[in-house]
Formats: C-alpha cells, sequence, structure tokens
C-alpha cells in the first residue's frame, strides 16, 4: 500500500499571530484590562504616543518568549529579541515565520 | 594639588602590578581621588543619612566616610588596574578572592542563582568568579573594565538594559549555567518589588523572582569582607524559587543581605538605596564616577 506523500507545513503569518495573541494573554495579569492585540501592536512605547502598545517591559517579554518555547518549541535566537527592527507583534510575528522550521505535525 | 598628581599617582600604582591592591601609595590615591570626586559629600551625607534611617547602632557619619573609601577604593583602583593590568589583576585576583564556598554550594545547588548586594571590591569579585570552574553568566547594569578584561566578554556578561538579559539569563539556567544578579542597583523603567530592608523600606530589581520561577532555579545568597584586598566568599542556604509568588524569593534574598549588613555595614557601598530619592543620587554619583574617570584615563596611556 502507497503513502501519499505529505509537504512539511510552513509557519504561517497569521498563526504566529494567534500564537503570539494567546501567549500576550498568559503574560498578562488576569484582571488587567482587555486590549486588542493586532499585527501593529508594539511590545513598549515607540515615538508616537498614540500607537497602540501593550507596554510590555523586559520580564513580560520573557514570559512571552518562554510561553513560545514551552507550548510550541519555538526558540528566538538571543539576538533577534533586541534588535531594533522589531516592535510590534507583526514584527515579532514575521520572525517567527522566518525561523521556525517547517514540521510535517503542525496543524 | 592638581589633577597631574592624582594621575601620575594612579600610573605609580600600575607600575606596581599587584603590589598595588593595598599599601601606602593605594591610600595616598584614594584619599586623593576621594577628595576631588564630585560628588563625595552627596554620596556621605546620603549614605550617613541612610544608616541612620535603618537605625544602626553607630557612628553614622563615620560609618559613610569609610563606606566611601571602599567605595573609591572599587570604582578606582580595583577598575584602574582591571584596565591598565588585567593580566596582574586577574592572577591578583585568583590568588586573593577565594570563591571555594560560591563553588561548593553550586555543586550542591546546581544552577542557581548567585545574587549580592553591591559590596566593597565587587567587580573583582565578579571577575573572580567568571574566572572560577563554575563560570556564571554575570550580569552588570553597566559596560564598564570587566567586559574588556576577559577575553571574550560576550560569553560571560549580560548587560541588564539590554531587552534580552533577562531570556538569556533563565536560558542559561535552564541549560544548566548559573548566573550572577545584583538586585540593589535599580536602573530606571526596571521593575521594581517594595522590600522591607533593615525595617526600611526599600525597591529592588524584580527580576530575580520572575527567572527563578520559570527557570526553577534557587536562589544562593552571596557575601564577603573586603580586607587587605582579600576575601573569602560566603554563602547562605539557597532560597527556593516560588511557584506562585515570585516576590517571596526577593523578600528573602533582602533579608539575608540586610543581616550581612547589619553586622558589616562599611561593606555595603548602595546605602542610599534605601532614600526615595535613590535613582537621582544614583545618577549624580555616576556623573562624579566618570568625570574623576575623564581626568584619570590619561594615566591609562
Amino acid at each position: 500500500m502507497s503513502r501519499e506523500a505529505t509537504e512539511p507545513e510552513e509557519l504561517t503569518y497569521a498563526a504566529a499571530i494567534d500564537a503570539i495573541r494567546l501567549g500576550v494573554a498568559s503574560v498578562r495579569e488576569p484582571d488587567a484590562p482587555s486590549q486588542e492585540v493586532t499585527n501593529s501592536t508594539a511590545f513598549w512605547a515607540g515615538e508616537d504616543p498614540d500607537e497602540p502598545c501593550l507596554g510590555f517591559d523586559s520580564l513580560d517579554l520573557l514570559e512571552l518568549v518562554i510561553f513560545l518555547e514551552e507550548r510550541f518549541g519555538w526558540e528566538i535566537p538571543e539576538e533577534r529579541i533586541d534588535a531594533q527592527g522589531w516592535r510590534t507583534v507583526g514584527d515579532l510575528a514575521a520572525v517567527m515565520v522566518e525561523i521556525v522550521p517547517a514540521s510535517p505535525s503542525r496543524s | 594639588v592638581s589633577d597631574e598628581a592624582m594621575i601620575a599617582v594612579a600610573r605609580e600604582l600600575v607600575r606596581l602590578g599587584d603590589g598595588a591592591f593595598s599599601g601606602a601609595l593605594t591610600d595616598e590615591f584614594v584619599a586623593e581621588v576621594g577628595r576631588r570626586h564630585p560628588a563625595r559629600d552627596l554620596y556621605t551625607r546620603s549614605t550617613a543619612e541612610a544608616i541612620a534611617r535603618c537605625g544602626l547602632q553607630e557612628d553614622c557619619e563615620a560609618v559613610a566616610g569609610e563606606v566611601f573609601s571602599n567605595f573609591v577604593w572599587t570604582h578606582f583602583v580595583s577598575k584602574l588596574l582591571m584596565a591598565a593590568a588585567p593580566a596582574v589583576t586577574a592572577a591578583f585576583v585568583a590568588e586573593n578572592f577565594n570563591v571555594s564556598a560560591v563553588e561548593a554550594a553550586l555543586e550542591a545547588a546546581g544552577p542557581s542563582i548567585l545574587s549580592c548586594f553591591h559590596y566593597s571590591g565587587y567587580p573583582l569579585v565578579a571577575l573572580a568568579l567568571a574566572m572560577s570552574a563554575e563560570a556564571p553568566l554575570i550580569s552588570k547594569a553597566r559596560v564598564d573594565v570587566l567586559d574588556r578584561s576577559g577575553g571574550s566578554a560576550s560569553d560571560h556578561v549580560v548587560h541588564i538594559s539590554s531587552r534580552s538579559a533577562a531570556v538569556r539569563l533563565t536560558r542559561a539556567l535552564r541549560s544548566g549555567r548559573s548566573v550572577w544578579v545584583s538586585l540593589d542597583v535599580v536602573l530606571p523603567s526596571v521593575r521594581v518589588v517594595r522590600t522591607r530592608f533593615l525595617e526600611h523600606g526599600m525597591n529592588v530589581g524584580a527580576g530575580m523572582g520572575k527567572i527563578a520561577r520559570l527557570s526553577g532555579c534557587p536562589c544562593v545568597p552571596v557575601f564577603w569582607r573586603l580586607r587587605h584586598g582579600q576575601t573569602h566568599l560566603q554563602t547562605a542556604a539557597p532560597l527556593s524559587p516560588g511557584r506562585e509568588v515570585e516576590e517571596g524569593i526577593v523578600h528573602a534574598f533582602v533579608n539575608t543581605q540586610a543581616e550581612f549588613i547589619r553586622r558589616h555595614p562599611t561593606q555595603w557601598l548602595e546605602w542610599y538605596s534605601v532614600l526615595d530619592e535613590a535613582p537621582a543620587l544614583r545618577e549624580e554619583v555616576k556623573r562624579g564616577n566618570d568625570a574623576v574617570w575623564e581626568r584619570l584615563s590619561e594615566a591609562l596611556v
């Protein structure tokens, strides 16, 4: 009996955003006001005071990184965490899409 | 006395090599730098006030004066020699800084968060630990001579101003490497825990509690008393990480440091941390350090 070959499944940008959204919810205090998290939501404040921002500090970031490692096995290289290039949820999702290897078991 | 005199003594200290860590010339240098330090009066006044507020039965001004001498020795004698004579300094530290108690504690406890307050000679203690068999990953508030004194600094130093610092420390622990963190110097925008230190409120960095919980590793409190350029590091019993309340381990750690400082108040260089205006005081003292270093840098060329 022949088995049908399956293509390794790549992480999509939308799936990465969903995963980060889950992580943000786990970092937040249970009684914190709910906040919409989109790809343009910033982790920390920038120059624009009107930009939606989670107000993360380095310890929130630690929790999020550990959440993504433990829940999904996605390990962000340290040198990518401090990059000026990613400030928003979308920036991190793009990094995830880039670094997470394709997996046949991802659903 | 002009800056030239201070610079000349600094050059002479560098020439002395391992004999420069203590002795008459060292005392002369400490006194001279102390007289010229722009923040001397602020530092000693604030230190005396902090000691008094914490209720120590001491001559607060006399203790503050000794703390300031230790501060100058730490920031200018030890760092001068670390920068100008790194090999000599490394050999001196290996000979005079006994870290066997820390090594034994880590062997028993496994990968741990070594933690202490900023005591006299702390850059040399950090260097001693970096050179030890355990070689913990060392977190630092600022880039300084330690980063340039031991070859590949990025292998053993992490700067807490970096957003990835806490991640790097936690990953090190989870992969079996101990780390070294100090909680008493709180940089602006760092999350804090309000603790009781000698019955007085004091903010310390909150990161250790979270790193302990996420890594599952204990905190091993460390202390030392520097005398004549020599010391034996001491440790207290490991503190277990809280599963839910991260702050518990921070409070327990501060209690261990308070007990040591009560017995050896001249060893702690950051007494003004107990004052509400600590951030501004720290910044002013740092500006003073930078001003003195700017003049002393001539001794390094």
